[in-house]
């Protein structure tokens, strides 16, 4: 979806996901907290577009940090490059 | 427009019959949500949706009905704005759909001719066979189109879509979703069907034995709750705070539990709506904490 579009209703939603109202409501809710969407009540809920950017800056900081710690770790446990590409593979095909 | 925050409020609901009574029933129905009332036959279910009608006297308690107090009975207008379903279909058997659309008509002033027609197409029920001719689904649809002709803000449905095929109880679930497309629209539905309550329900009510013994979010009572399966061993060492339930077999426990106190590493499976009911009592609980 991109900037400024519309996000169906929480009950359209919930209607054509056989879902509760709650579970919606909810899921929008944590969207709003993340700053994905935006919702403006009487009118509904839109996605954000700005605030994607930053987030995902946020979310690559966030990555590098913890990048920075698992390296650190590795080191210690005589891990190399190779080793910690090799467990990150296998997190990837997991998921 | 209703302004009233809650479609239903029930304090203190109570009734005595010799050998059953309703004890001190508290509930809240938010408007615009969906509530399923749960329990086993004889637990108390019809009592306490007759008691809100005002069907029946009640002993105690006072109930509002969007944001109206009904203790002088259910007024005129008020009845309007409620659509009720029961589990059998009232109507008289010798009419056919136009004598209901005219008898209606008169009933209610809020009766929509066009609204009543437009769902008994939809549920291809057949305008020239006799009530009496109709099978149980087509029954239970034509009460439904009823009880959806006029300006129902609240549905209140006691058991029924008990005894429908899938295929019927699929479509009633579509028309009530689509009820509750008007957040000033609530359903309060007793059922034995959970598989449905567990799709639409926002909230979830247990009664057992006239007590209400649980009354929750149904997302997160689901969430919160699992069933462990382990030893007569590994049992002994969990948190009995856990335990909301518990059935031994031959070959080990099963439990009701809370799975954030149960320790990792042991397996918690999902619990339905069904296994809550049954585990909960099995072992007799009156409450479970949130």
């Amino acid at each position: 979806m991109k900037e400024g579009d519309a996000l169906p209703s929480m009950r359209f939603l919930a209607k054509e996901l056989r879902i509760s109202v709650i579970t919606t409501k909810r899921a929008y809710e944590e969207l709003e907290r993340d700053g994905f969407i935006t919702t403006m009540t009487g009118k509904g809920s839109f996605v954000s577009g700005t605030n994607l950017e930053l987030i995902r800056e946020e979310h690559l900081k966030r990555i590098e940090q913890h990048m920075i710690q698992i390296k650190e770790l590795a080191v210690r446990c005589g891990l190399r490059l190779e080793d910690l590409q090799e467990m990150l593979a296998v997190f990837y095909t997991n998921a | 427009m209703n302004t009233a925050a809650n479609a239903l409020e029930i304090k203190g609901l109570t009734k005595h019959y010799p050998a059953f009574s309703l004890d001190h029933i508290d509930l809240t129905l938010p408007m615009g949500s969906v509530m399923g009332f749960i329990g086993e036959n004889g637990a108390g279910k019809s009592t306490t949706i007759f008691s809100i009608l005002g069907a029946i006297r009640r002993d105690g308690g006072t109930v509002r009905i969007l944001g109206q107090d009904t203790a002088q009975g259910i007024p005129l207008s008020l009845k309007e704005q409620i659509g009720v379903v029961l589990d059998e279909c009232c109507l008289p058997e010798t009419l056919n759909l136009k004598d209901i659309n005219g008898i209606m008509k008169a009933a209610y002033r809020t009766w929509n001719s066009k609204t009543f027609f437009r769902h008994v197409h939809r549920f291809f029920l057949d305008e020239t066979k006799r009530i009496k001719d109709y099978s149980r689904g087509m029954k239970m649809k034509l009460s439904i189109a009823c009880a959806l002709a006029h300006d129902s803000r609240l549905l209140i449905l006691d058991e029924a879509t008990s005894g429908l095929d899938p295929v019927t109880r699929d479509e009633l679930l579509d028309l009530f979703y689509e009820f509750i497309q008007d957040e000033q629209h609530s359903i309060f539905m007793s059922s034995h069907i959970t598989s449905d309550l567990e799709k639409i329900c926002d909230y979830v009510t247990y009664i057992h034995k006239g007590k209400l013994i649980l009354c929750q979010e149904k997302d997160g009572l689901m969430q919160r709750m699992g069933i462990l399966k382990c030893s007569e061993t590994v049992f002994r060492d969990i948190d009995p705070a856990a335990v909301h339930g518990k059935r031994t077999t031959a070959f080990g426990v099963e439990a009701l539990v809370e799975r954030q106190k149960i320790p990792a590493g042991l397996v918690v499976e999902h619990a339905s709506l069904d296994d809550i009911l049954i585990y909960l009592v099995k072992s007799d609980m009156s409450r479970v904490k949130s």
